[in-house]
């Protein structure tokens, strides 16, 4: 597969388990679609015997935020050394859940950008039928230094 | 990672419980869920530093939820984050206090929660859940 984006391990901060962004699949000035893999290879370790198997609805919020935090390291000139933070959101609305065997699809919007936050807006979506599963009114995520992770103050 | 709470055979979680205890308080309940370092989920949220994520917060609330209404974890699904705002990060050996109250609208649930460490505020979140079905 030609890869014509940089890999999300490679901008985001995240080690294993906690990454949920396989690919970058589209990026134009101020949009993305990113891509993370539903597999029960992983949702056995969440769901132990539960079927059909789906991925849970504050991972896909967390893949989500990964997606925008994608988005705004993308777009930095310096991304290293920052991290996305998440600091709030509203309208944040559970459609559906992607199921084992799709992709979820997050396609995510800055719609404002100052040099400590960036707003976001967007929707996730399940490659089996294209259903949206997540609908995401505003996403405001804190840009910090990455050293500043220990600080108090910060927001998770 | 073994756990003394009862989960249902049906349950979508995630692969951590994200409680430790609740107590029922007029209105709603109480919560409490220590950040561990070493549990296996958190080993990658960051490599350098363990910090406990926003959306986990929310899965401890929805964690929280299910004891307080049937006594065993994964039977409710999260609807709606209305809002939510993190202002302090959760962080390795920090135990969150959840304040939670609870109401009814037709057959969803909403809860207004705030967290804390410390005896600061970390979060606040207001979510609207539904039973499984």
């Amino acid at each position: 597969m030609s890869q014509t984006h940089p890999d999300p391990g490679d901008l985001l901060p995240y080690g294993y388990p906690a990454l949920h962004v396989d690919r970058i699949a589209r990026h134009t000035p101020g949009a993305m679609e990113a891509v993370k893999a539903v597999t029960y290879h992983e949702l056995d370790s969440h769901l132990g015997t539960a079927r059909p198997g789906r991925f849970p609805a504050t991972l896909t919020l967390e893949s989500f935020l990964q997606a925008c935090g994608l988005l705004v390291l993308q777009e930095s000139e310096e991304a290293d050394g920052q991290l996305l933070i998440f600091g709030s959101a509203r309208g944040v609305r559970v459609l559906g859940a992607a199921g084992a065997g799709e992709l979820l699809v997050h396609s995510v919007e800055l719609v404002d950008r100052d040099e400590e936050t960036a707003t976001f807006t967007g929707v996730s979506r399940a490659s089996g039928d294209g259903r949206i599963v997540l609908e995401v009114e505003r996403a405001i995520t804190l840009i910090r230094p990455a050293g500043s992770l220990g600080d108090p103050e910060s927001a998770a | 990672m073994t756990t003394t709470v009862p989960i249902r055979a049906d349950a979508r979680r995630l692969p951590l419980v994200a409680v430790d205890h609740v107590e029922a308080v007029e209105g709603g309940f109480v919560g409490r869920k220590k950040v561990v370092r070493d549990d296996p989920y958190l080993a990658g949220h960051f490599p350098s530093l363990t910090v406990y994520p926003g959306v986990f917060l929310i899965e401890s609330l929805q964690q929280m939820l299910e004891l307080h209404l049937d006594g065993a974890l994964g039977g409710v699904e999260l609807v709606e984050v209305g809002s939510a705002r993190f202002s302090r990060p959760a962080l390795a050996d920090d135990e969150v206090l959840f304040e939670v109250a609870v109401d009814r609208d037709g057959d969803r649930l909403v809860t207004k929660a705030t967290c804390s460490t410390r005896g600061q505020r970390c979060a606040r979140i207001v979510a609207t859940w539904r039973h499984r079905t």
